[in-house]
């Protein structure tokens, strides 16, 4: 995955350059002038810049320099080719109008290890957003720990951010490596051995082929193991042998194979209550918390809410066109509410209010469900004790989609999932016989 | 509703060839992120790229026609 700055002032390009980039796993922010380009290129950090030679406030070669990220540059015009091909300083390559989407990527993989932006420990925190003391401290440890080769265990309630601090950990120790994540949770019990370790080709029924668990594909990168709370009784010995060993081996076979990715895990459990019900290996326990981070609360850290607002709306802004700022009032009602969902609690209410707030200059109403997470109708009508799940997640779609007026993106957005996910579940309705019909 | 040249502000040659250029982009690179919506599965947002497909394609015709015109002329 490449980080790309795209400038080019006409939106229509930029609208599908930054779908198709998207699509192919890449984070593309896109910026409409050289002043912009500028800015966004002090705010973040970026591995390429995709730039247009003719922008409204000048020529992109402009943004061309030693110190910053390699450019692709595109052009409408075949003939400059050979001027761009001249140019002096860190330019890739070159593109015509229409881009191709095959040559597009294959120029992004191109990117050598060498061209891209070496990251500087301090920025990788860059994306931990905050300024109270709890946020501070926790960028200084992650400062400290990052580049270390030891496990790192990341503890913190559902929502406050533990994946993004696992990301900061690994870009702090090796960002040109490869961060494989995996959801010890969500995975069937008698897959996740075959997912951490790997599997033989004839290992189990359905082994067609041989492959490469995590640890291996992770090479010299980060392991991230969430939710390790859930990892079954029998992957906790295995997983406690391959971080004293550094050695992995696939099932179905007896060789080990050596590791060096760095090992971090993250729960939202209370580990060592596990321990003490005998629900986690006491050993294992001990492995992790060599090192050990606590992400805290945002009821902890309500001083860093108008921080957070601006940079969740300027990203929600950047694809729904919504307003950018949040009213005194908007923060104020914020900042009085204790947030057990945390940060996701936040960016979701951010993103309805802002859908709901479209066309005006500000923020300056919360959605009327705001601080009542759970409950969708002023009635209370909605979850009942013993309720089935499948049916309030049936309920919680119909009545998002009904909300957005039946657009499935927005819907999509608001309930955090994607949207081949939400298509996924009003196909499954539809063949049940339960269509939601909006 | 299809736009007029006025309203594209077309008004030389040159603004008809820069603003076909434009189109022709836009329709192929469009029609590839209609190509990933459909993979993914999301039908209305490949309708909607469809929709500015078949609008640039309008233009198209729209900008052709002119410039033939005004090659005709000369």
């Amino acid at each position: 995955m490449a980080r790309v700055l795209l400038v080019d002032d006409d939106d229509g390009f930029c609208s599908a350059t930054k779908t198709l980039l998207g699509a192919d796993g890449h984070e593309v922010t896109s910026a409409g002038s050289i002043v912009e380009a500028i800015a966004t290129l002090k705010a973040h950090t970026f591995d390429v810049m995709l730039i247009d030679l003719s922008l409204p406030d000048g020529s992109g070669l402009q943004l061309i320099t030693d110190d910053r990220p390699p450019a692709v540059i595109i052009t409408g015009h075949p003939s400059v080719e050979t001027a761009v091909r001249a140019l002096r300083g860190p330019v890739v390559d070159y593109l015509i109008k229409p881009v191709d989407r095959a040559k597009l990527n294959d120029v992004l993989d191109s990117l050598s290890e060498a061209d891209l932006q070496p990251e500087t420990a301090s920025s990788s925190v860059d994306h931990i957003i905050g300024d109270s003391e709890a946020i501070q401290s926790l960028r200084e440890q992650i400062l400290q720990f990052g580049p270390l080769n030891e496990t790192v265990l990341i503890t913190g309630e559902s929502g406050t951010g533990k994946e993004l601090v696992a990301k900061a950990l690994h870009r702090a120790r090796n960002p040109k490596g490869k961060l494989v994540a995996i959801n010890c949770g969500a995975i069937a019990p008698e897959l996740i051995a075959s997912e951490l370790f790997g599997h033989e080709k004839g290992a189990f029924t359905g082994a067609t082929s041989n492959r490469a668990g995590v640890f291996e594909t992770a090479g010299d990168g980060t392991v991230f193991l969430d939710e390790i709370g859930e990892l079954p009784a029998e992957q906790q010995v295995a997983l406690l042998r391959i971080l004293e060993n550094r050695t992995v081996m696939r099932v179905g076979s007896a060789q080990a194979r050596p590791i060096t990715a760095r090992v971090v895990a993250a729960t939202n459990r209370a580990l060592d209550e596990m321990v003490a019900n005998g629900d986690f290996r006491e050993d294992l326990f001990f492995r992790l918390m060599v090192f050990y981070l606590t992400v805290p609360p945002l009821r902890e850290r309500l001083a860093d809410i108008p921080m957070l607002t601006q940079h969740l709306l300027e990203s929600i802004t950047a694809e729904y066109d919504t307003p950018s700022e949040a009213t005194p009032d908007v923060l104020e009602a914020m900042n009085e509410y204790d947030w057990p969902g945390n940060v996701r609690e936040l960016k979701h209410t951010l993103l309805r209010a802002a859908i709901l707030c479209k066309g005006r200059t500000a923020v300056d109403e919360l959605p009327a469900d705001f601080g009542r997470p759970l409950l969708l109708d002023s009635d209370n009508d909605s979850i009942k004790p013993g309720m089935a799940i499948r049916d309030m997640e049936r309920m919680l779609i119909e009545k998002t989609l009904k909300h957005h007026h039946g657009k499935r993106k927005e819907t999509a957005a608001a309930l955090g999932v994607s949207l081949k996910t939400l298509y996924n579940r009003l196909k499954e309705y539809e063949e049940a016989g339960e269509a939601i019909v909006v | 509703m299809m736009a007029t040249l006025d309203e594209l502000g077309i008004e030389t040659v040159r603004d008809a060839i820069h603003k076909l250029n434009n189109c022709l982009n836009t329709i192929s690179m469009q029609s590839e992120v209609a190509k990933v919506f459909v993979d993914q599965g999301a039908v209305d947002e490949a309708q909607d790229a469809l929709d500015v497909v078949r609008r640039e394609c309008q233009i198209a015709t729209l900008l052709s026609r002119f410039l033939s015109e005004h090659t005709v002329a000369r």
